[in-house]
């Protein structure tokens, strides 16, 4: 009967052993929403010379005063002003201006649609460094392949 | 009857180990490794491969492991394994033609190219000419660059040589001049006529009201919408110019795809092997 009693013991430790589930699973917060590019935005004053801290000094005002009350209108990622800071940044201020005004022409067209390839929240991908007249900096990608990082 | 219980326990479990060593014998191993292989779960096979080299030394095993690593484009891994291949192998000569082509699937040309140069078997040459695709020089004459392939492949490589030796470029230099004459002219010239219609149309509006302005002695307005009808005007030229660079890219993507993907299908005029059935 003690035999018996052990055996049973033993078991039972063993099926307690095997219980792996002890932590109870819970539901996850999940949103269905797409993600904000505000939220990616970088509002710092941070600058390498004086000319890019002008710049971004603009760039942060509009950012706070017109674009994040505006909405997310802009069809490309990074966004035209985005883009401008980019573009400076790789260039100089004359050269990134005429980057720029090229991108705004591009935006102006209505029939974009399938020029570009995309990121994962649908706008368009179209950084600044193809544009730079570095034929090293272009990485061709095909129209309406999704890009993982934006 | 305490003791006969406790005793056919203790046979159950001895039993029950007994047969879970032989699902893991190496002869099982094996076949599921094989298995594995032959249903493309590359990764999964090589760990049982493995687990085989611990049981015994066979060049079978390390030539697929080194197969496996190819397949999954993890090509440093399948350098490797492909170059420990001993020359006494049976795959020694395999496994050479699956190192250069892995060479050249990686995009490691240059190596492929110096390694190549001198060798005069047909498999050898082949690669080397086909890397010639890839890069911009050292593109041999078209008869010397056909011969080593099969006659009823040879229309489809010198289509590809000929897209390789007149590559269709378009001039940066002619999109912006004619961007400069006429605005959005260049983008159209390189298909993208949404984009030129869009820059004839800010150049000019801005370009309208600039002249409108100054019709009516308005000269701060006319200054400015000059000024920023002169950085669509000069954005639109630049634009041209890095559009067709864009395009010219497009074209060696394009071309690269393509060549890639048939000689995917053709496995790069290498003769095949049996191993995935």
């Amino acid at each position: 009967m003690k035999l018996f009693f052990v055996i049973i013991f033993i078991s039972s430790l063993l099926t307690l052993q095997a219980q792996t589930d002890l932590e109870k699973w819970d539901k996850t917060e999940f949103s269905y929403g797409l993600e904000d590019n505000f939220r990616h935005r970088d509002y710092s004053f941070e600058s390498d010379n004086a000319g890019e801290f002008i710049l971004k000094s603009f760039a942060n005002g509009y950012w706070f005063f017109i674009s994040d009350v505006d909405g997310d209108n802009c069809p490309f990622r990074p966004s035209c002003s985005a883009f401008f800071l980019d573009a400076v940044k790789e260039t100089n201020i004359f050269q990134g201006s005429l980057m720029f005004f090229d991108r705004f022409t591009r935006d102006l067209n209505i029939f974009k649609k399938g020029n570009y390839p995309r990121v994962q929240t649908g706008h368009y991908y179209d950084p600044a460094n193809l544009y730079t007249l570095s034929k090293d900096k272009i990485n061709f990608i095909p129209p309406n392949e999704i890009v993982n990082s934006e | 009857m305490k003791k006969i219980s406790l005793l056919l326990l203790l046979f159950l479990s001895s039993s029950q180990s007994q047969i879970l060593n032989e699902l893991h014998s190496p002869e099982n191993i094996r076949k599921f490794a094989d298995y594995l292989f032959a249903e493309k779960d590359y990764l999964r096979s090589v760990f049982e491969y493995e687990r085989l080299t611990g049981y015994e030394f066979n060049d079978t095993i390390q030539f697929k492991i080194a197969l496996a690593y190819q397949y999954m484009e993890k090509n440093d891994l399948a350098l490797e394994k492909f170059s420990d291949i001993k020359s006494k192998s049976v795959f020694y000569e395999e496994s050479k033609r699956e190192y250069y082509k892995t060479l050249l699937q990686s995009g490691s040309y240059e190596d492929l190219q110096s390694s190549l140069i001198n060798k005069d078997e047909k498999d050898f040459q082949r690669l080397l000419y086909l890397s010639y695709l890839f890069t911009s020089n050292g593109l041999p004459d078209k008869q010397v660059f056909s011969e080593p392939f099969p006659l009823d492949e040879q229309e489809k490589i010198l289509y590809f040589y000929n897209q390789k030796k007149e590559s269709p470029y378009k001039s940066s230099l002619l999109s912006g001049l004619i961007s400069a004459l006429i605005p959005g002219s260049g983008k159209i010239y390189l298909g993208e006529i949404g984009d030129g219609i869009a820059a004839f149309l800010a150049s000019s509006l801005f370009a309208f009201l600039s002249y409108d302005n100054f019709s009516a002695d308005h000269n701060f307005r006319g200054w400015l919408f000059a000024g920023i009808g002169f950085f669509f005007y000069a954005g639109n030229i630049y634009g041209s110019v890095a559009a067709a660079q864009i395009y010219n890219a497009k074209v060696d993507y394009e071309f690269n795809a393509n060549l890639r993907e048939y000689l995917q299908n053709k496995n790069y005029f290498l003769p095949g092997n049996d191993f995935i059935k």
